[in-house]
C-alpha cells in the first residue's frame, strides 16, 4: 500500500512536469483559436523556441538569457505563421504542416551546424527551480503555467478587449462592420499563442531536460491542439486537459519497462489523444470563424 | 484569343510553382552557405549525383519510388478534401503485415505468395487509413489530428514487436528476411532498382484515369469541391470518404509492402525516412495532378539520392533538404504571397488581372 502511494506521489510530481508545456500551448493556442485562426504551427513555435533556448543558453552560458532567445525565436517564428495566414489568406491547416515540417529541418540542420551531430546538443544550463511550500522544489515554469492560462481566460472573458477578440474569432464580418480591427486581434491571437509556445518550448530544452534534442516536441503541438478542444477554447480548460495528458506522458517514467515495454507506455498519450478527439469532444463547438480567410 | 489568354494563365501558374521550388532552393543555399558549403558546389555536386550517368539515375529511381506512391496517396485523399497525414503510419501498417506474411508463410508458390503478401499490405495500410476516417464522419474527429496521431502509434508499436515478440537471435530490432517466394526482383541486371517502380508507374496511370472518368472519381471530386452541394446531390459524402481514404491508405500500405518485399526483404525499425510527409511536400509541388507528380517524384527522389552522395562527405545536406521541401509546401501553398513576390510577371501573363 505505502509503495502504491510512493508511485502515485511520483506520477503526480511527474504529471505536473510534463503537463506544463502543453498547459502552455494549449493555453495560448486557445487565444489563437477564439481569434479565429486555428493553432495548427504550435509544434513547429515549441519546436523552434526549444532550439533557440538550448542555443542561447548555450551561447550565453546562461539560462535566462537562453529563455529570451528562445522567445525571441518562438516569436518570431509565430509572427511569420501570422503573415502566410492573416495577411496572405493562406489556408491555416497546410501553412501549419508546412511550418512544422520546416521547423523540424531548421532545428535539426542548426544542431548539426552548431553541434557538429544532429541527434542532440550538448548540456546547457538550466532554469533554477523555486521552492514552495507543499511540493517543494518546482521549475518556476509550472506556477507560471498556471498563472499565465487564468490571466488569458481573465483577457479572453473579463475584458471588452477579449470581446472584441471572440466576435472576430466568431464572425470577423460583423465584428469589421462595428468597426473593429480584425487583422490586429488575429495577429495579437497568433503572437500570443508564438510567446507560450515559445516558454513551452524553452521549458523542455532548458528546464525539463538540459539539452536540445531532435524532434524535442514530438507531437506535442499537435497533442496540444486537441487539449485545445477538449478545453473547448477555454484557457482554464488548457490546465484541466493538459493535467489529463501529463498523466498519461508520465506513465513511462513511473511504471518500469520490465513490467511494461517501453514503447507500448509510449504510446499511451498518442492513443489517449486519439479517443479524446474521438469520443470525448463530441459536442465542442469552434470558434465560427475560425480556419477561415477574412475577406 | 480566348484560348491563348488561357495558356499564358496557365504558364503563369507553372511558373509560379517553378519559382517557389528556386526560392525555397536559394534558402537552402544559405543554411548550406551557414554550414560552411559553397552552395552552387554543393547544388552541382547533388546534381551530378542525381543526374549524371545511367546509374546515378537508376539510383534517382530507388529514392524516388516510395515518393511517388505516398505522393499518389496524398492526392487520392486530396481529391475529396481530406489531409491525410498518416501516411507515414499506413505505410508501416503495409509493411509490418507484409512483412509477417512474407517471413512465416513459407508453403505457397511465388505466383501466389508475392501478390497475397502486397495485397495484404495494401488492406492494412487502406483500413488503418480507412479508421481514422470512420472517425471523421462518424464523430467528427479531425482527421489532421487523428492521422498524425496514428503515425507515432504505427512507429511505436512497430518498434514494439521488433523489440519483443518478434525479436530475433542476434538481438537486432528487424524481422526474419521474408520468403524468397515473397520477394519482388530487380529492374535491370546489376543494380538493386526494385520492380516497384514500375507498379508505381501504372498505378498512377490507372488512379488518374479513375478519377477523372469513373463515377466514384466524380463524386469524391464533388464532395471534395462542395461537400453541402454534393450531399444534396444524393451523394453519400461520409461513405466517399472513407473509400477515398481506404484507397489513399491501400496506397501507402503497398509501399510499405513494396519495400518490404523488393529493397529491404524484412521489416527495419524506423526504415522510412520521411516518406510520409516527403510525399506531402512531392504532391504539392506537382499541384495534387498525378501525371505531373511523375516529374516532381523524381526530381525530388534526384535532390535526396544526389543529397545522399554529399551527406557521405558531411551530413548537412539531408536535413537541408527535409528543409527545403517544407518550404515547397508553405511557398507552393501561399499563391497570394508568391503574386506579390511575382507581381510583374503576372501583369505581364495574366491579362485583366482576375485573381486566380
Amino acid at each position: 500500500m505505502m509503495e502504491f502511494l510512493n508511485l502515485l506521489g511520483l506520477l503526480l510530481l511527474s504529471a505536473i512536469r510534463t503537463s506544463t508545456p502543453l498547459i502552455l500551448a494549449a493555453a495560448g493556442g486557445s487565444v489563437c483559436a477564439r481569434s479565429g485562426v486555428m493553432a495548427m504551427g504550435m509544434e513547429g513555435f515549441m519546436l523552434v523556441a526549444s532550439f533557440g533556448a538550448a542555443w542561447g543558453a548555450y551561447t550565453f552560458q546562461n539560462a535566462w538569457l537562453g529563455l529570451l532567445v528562445g522567445i525571441l525565436f518562438g516569436v518570431f517564428y509565430s509572427l511569420l505563421y501570422a503573415v502566410l495566414c492573416v495577411t496572405f489568406s493562406m489556408n491555416q491547416v497546410i501553412c501549419g504542416i508546412g511550418m512544422n515540417m520546416f521547423a523540424l529541418g531548421f532545428t535539426t540542420s542548426m544542431t548539426q551546424i552548431v553541434w557538429g551531430t544532429r541527434a542532440y546538443s550538448d548540456t546547457v544550463p538550466t532554469l533554477d527551480h523555486i521552492q514552495l511550500p507543499l511540493v517543494g522544489d518546482i521549475s518556476v515554469m509550472v506556477p507560471l503555467a498556471i498563472l499565465l492560462a487564468v490571466l488569458l481566460w481573465g483577457y479572453l472573458f473579463k475584458t471588452p478587449q477579449g470581446l472584441h477578440m471572440r466576435i472576430v474569432g466568431e464572425n470577423p464580418l460583423a465584428a469589421r462592420t462595428i468597426g473593429i480591427n480584425t487583422k490586429k486581434f488575429k495577429y495579437l491571437g497568433v503572437l500570443i499563442c508564438g510567446l507560450l509556445c515559445s516558454l513551452a518550448g524553452s521549458f523542455l530544452s532548458i528546464d525539463h531536460v538540459n539539452r536540445f534534442v531532435m524532434d524535442m516536441t514530438a507531437g506535442r503541438g499537435y497533442i496540444a491542439v486537441s487539449v485545445n478542444i477538449l478545453g473547448r477554447f477555454n484557457p482554464l480548460g488548457a490546465i484541466a486537459g493538459g493535467l489529463l495528458f501529463g498523466v498519461a506522458d508520465s506513465l513511462q517514467n513511473v511504471v518500469t519497462s520490465s513490467s511494461i515495454p517501453g514503447q507500448l507506455l509510449s504510446m499511451v498519450p498518442y492513443v489517449v489523444t486519439l479517443l479524446v478527439i474521438s469520443f470525448a469532444v463530441r459536442y465542442v463547438s469552434s470558434p465560427a470563424g475560425m480556419g477561415k480567410s477574412d475577406d | 484569343m480566348g484560348k491563348f489568354k488561357l495558356d499564358t494563365t496557365k504558364l503563369y501558374h507553372f511558373l509560379r510553382i517553378v519559382a517557389a521550388l528556386l526560392l525555397a532552393l536559394i534558402f537552402g543555399g544559405v543554411i548550406l552557405y551557414i554550414a560552411g558549403f559553397n552552395p552552387l558546389q554543393a547544388y552541382k555536386l547533388i546534381f551530378k549525383g542525381a543526374f549524371g550517368g545511367g546509374k546515378a539515375f537508376l539510383t534517382t529511381l530507388i529514392y524516388a519510388t516510395p515518393l511517388l506512391f505516398t505522393g499518389l496517396s496524398f492526392i487520392v485523399a486530396r481529391h475529396a478534401n481530406i489531409l491525410n497525414l498518416g501516411i507515414e503510419g499506413q505505410l508501416y501498417a503495409g509493411a509490418m503485415t507484409s512483412a509477417l506474411l512474407g517471413a512465416y508463410v513459407t508453403v505457397l508458390p511465388k505466383v501466389i505468395h508475392l501478390p497475397l503478401v502486397l495485397a495484404a499490405g495494401a488492406l492494412a495500410g487502406g483500413l488503418y487509413a480507412a479508421l481514422a476516417a470512420f472517425l471523421k464522419v462518424k464523430y467528427g474527429a479531425n482527421e489532421v489530428i487523428t492521422t498524425i496521431m496514428m503515425n507515432y502509434m504505427a512507429t511505436l508499436f512497430c518498434s514494439y514487436l521488433v523489440a519483443y515478440p518478434l525479436k530475433n537471435d542476434q538481438g537486432l530490432t528487424q524481422t526474419e528476411r521474408i520468403a524468397e517466394t515473397a520477394q519482388l526482383g530487380r529492374l535491370v541486371k546489376d543494380h538493386s532498382l526494385s520492380q516497384a517502380i514500375l507498379f508505381a508507374l501504372v498505378l498512377i496511370v490507372v488512379v488518374n484515369f479513375v478519377f477523372k472518368n469513373s463515377r466514384f472519381g466524380y463524386r469524391a471530386r464533388a464532395c471534395g469541391g462542395n461537400r453541402l452541394a454534393a450531399e444534396t446531390a444524393g451523394i453519400n459524402s461520409g461513405r466517399i470518404t472513407i473509400q477515398t481514404m481506404f484507397l489513399s491508405g491501400a496506397i501507402s500500405g503497398l509501399c510499405g509492402g513494396l519495400l518490404v518485399c523488393g529493397t529491404y526483404f524484412r521489416f527495419i525499425t524506423n526504415f522510412s525516412s520521411g516518406f510520409g510527409f516527403e510525399g506531402v511536400a512531392v504532391a504539392t509541388l506537382a499541384a495534387f495532378n498525378p501525371i505531373a507528380l511523375i516529374l516532381s517524384g523524381i526530381l525530388w527522389g534526384g535532390i535526396k539520392s544526389g543529397a545522399s552522395v554529399v551527406n557521405r562527405i558531411a551530413s548537412v545536406p539531408m536535413d537541408v533538404i527535409s528543409l527545403i521541401q517544407a518550404l515547397v509546401v508553405i511557398l507552393v501553398a501561399a499563391p497570394r504571397l508568391m503574386d506579390k513576390l511575382l507581381a510583374p510577371l503576372k501583369k505581364f501573363l495574366v491579362k485583366g488581372g482576375r485573381s486566380v
